[in-house]
Formats: structure tokens, C-alpha cells, sequence
């Protein structure tokens, strides 16, 4: 495959990348900000919202020019391994950020029609089940890497056809 | 109705394979949201552009690297150097 090639193919996976790390929590959280459950307007705090979305955005960028890099590489080379690993911390990284946003501890007050109260939505049981997967998920990555390194001739006659 | 039964069953099922990984799993989570506590600290807050800047640095860098090195070819530096990638005991492996 050709650089324009990997460069298309780069660009594929950032746009799909941002849409998964910036554009859907962005419209899910805006949502949310403006959700009414029977005509009862569910408020989440302009403070928790901003953070959120800031975070989502640093985050999702840096991911997402990553994902770039990852997919625009060579397959099996050893900087397609090295993002890779990157951008499997830097999802971590992401992840977490919701709990350090507040995300995983929101409080949505629900007030009006008579009733007051809040709801908690409290998440951060799911994300350390999920953190502890993608724990697995990087000795994956660093085991590619090593196996992308080790075996660097290997794959790099096989790719350009060297018998 | 049918769609509350979906969901519920659904959330049936998520609950079950959580609630079997969590003694595994959340440990180790644990862990790593030890370490990440650690790296955030570094992250700039409240100022998107140092994180505008890193993602161009890393797409122009990818796009330098592809250019020159797009991995289908041996690129010419290694030829000119009769690299060749053989196998061990031919000449100039590398």
C-alpha cells in the first residue's frame, strides 16, 4: 500500500475516531443537559457539563491524531505497534477522565410538577471492570510490539516480497 | 413492553459477566487508575490548545514518516547500502 493509500486510510480512522470520542459524548451529554422525563427538565450542571466536554474534546483529539498515525502505518511495523500501545494508554487516560470529570458520579436534579430529588448515576464500578480489561488490552499491545521487533526482517521481506 | 423485557434481559446479561469479572478484573483496574491518577496530574486543564497543537504535530509527523517510509517498498537508503534483509549467513543481512 502506497503513502496516499495509508494516508486515506489515516484519515478514515481519525474521522471515525473523532466521532467516537468527541462527536457522540458531545451530542449525548448535550442531550442529557436538556432532557425532560414527563415535562420534568433533568438538570446537569453547566459546571459538571463544561468539564466533561473539555476533557472529552483534549482527550479525543490527542486520540484521535493517533489513530491517524496507528492506521496510516504499515501493517505489523513497529510504529504502527508503538500507537497502537499509545493510543491504548491514552484510551485509559480517556476513560478516567470521566470519573476525574465527575461523569461517573453525575447528579442530575430533577425538580418541578411537585417532585424534587436527584438521581445519581454512579459508574465507576463499570469503568474499573472496563479499566482492568483494557489492562489486558496493553499487554496485548506490548507483546505485538515485542513480536513487530523481534521478528522486524521477517515481516519486512514478507512485505516487500524478498525471497 | 417488548422493548422493557429486551432491556431488561440485556441488563441482565451486562450485570452477570460484570459481576463474574469485577473480583478479577477490578483489581487490576484498581491499579491502573492508580498510575493514571499519577499521569493526569501532567495534563493541562482548562486550555484545549496544547492539545490542538499535539495532534497536528501528529498527524504532519505521520504524514512526513509516510512519505518517506510507506512500507511497501525497501526504502532506497538500504538498497543503496546492499541491505537486502536476507536470511542469516547471506550477505549483508541486516
Amino acid at each position: 500500500m502506497g503513502a496516499p493509500k495509508n494516508m486515506i486510510k489515516g484519515f478514515i480512522f481519525m474521522g471515525i475516531y473523532i466521532t467516537i470520542t468527541i462527536v457522540i459524548p458531545y451530542l449525548t451529554f448535550t442531550y442529557i443537559k436538556g432532557l425532560e422525563i414527563e415535562g420534568i427538565p433533568i438538570i446537569l450542571s453547566q459546571e459538571d457539563y463544561d468539564t466533561i466536554i473539555y476533557w472529552v474534546t483534549a482527550f479525543g483529539l490527542v486520540i484521535s491524531g493517533c489513530a491517524f498515525f496507528t492506521f496510516s502505518s504499515p501493517k505489523q511495523s513497529i510504529r504502527k505497534g508503538s500507537f497502537a500501545l499509545i493510543q491504548v494508554i491514552l484510551n485509559c487516560l480517556y476513560l478516567w477522565s470521566y470519573k476525574f470529570s465527575g461523569a461517573t458520579d453525575i447528579q442530575i436534579d430533577i425538580s418541578g410538577g411537585g417532585i424534587n430529588g436527584y438521581v445519581i448515576l454512579g459508574i465507576q464500578q463499570f469503568i474499573l471492570v472496563f479499566m482492568g480489561i483494557y489492562f489486558l488490552t496493553i499487554t496485548i499491545k506490548i507483546y505485538d510490539l515485542v513480536d513487530f521487533t523481534v521478528n522486524r526482517e521477517k515481516i519486512r521481506k514478507k512485505r516487500w516480497g524478498i525471497v | 413492553m417488548i422493548y422493557a423485557d429486551f432491556f431488561q434481559v440485556l441488563a441482565d446479561i451486562v450485570g452477570a459477566i460484570l459481576g463474574f469479572l469485577q473480583n478479577i478484573v477490578s483489581p487490576i483496574g484498581e491499579f491502573m487508575v492508580m498510575w493514571i491518577n499519577y499521569v493526569l496530574v501532567i495534563f493541562p486543564e482548562n486550555n484545549l490548545i496544547p492539545y490542538i497543537v499535539l495532534c497536528i504535530i501528529i498527524v504532519i509527523s505521520a504524514i512526513i514518516v509516510n512519505s518517506y517510509w510507506s512500507g511497501d517498498k525497501q526504502p532506497k537508503h538500504l538498497k543503496e547500502k546492499g541491505i537486502s534483509f536476507a536470511s542469516t549467513g547471506e550477505d549483508n543481512p541486516l
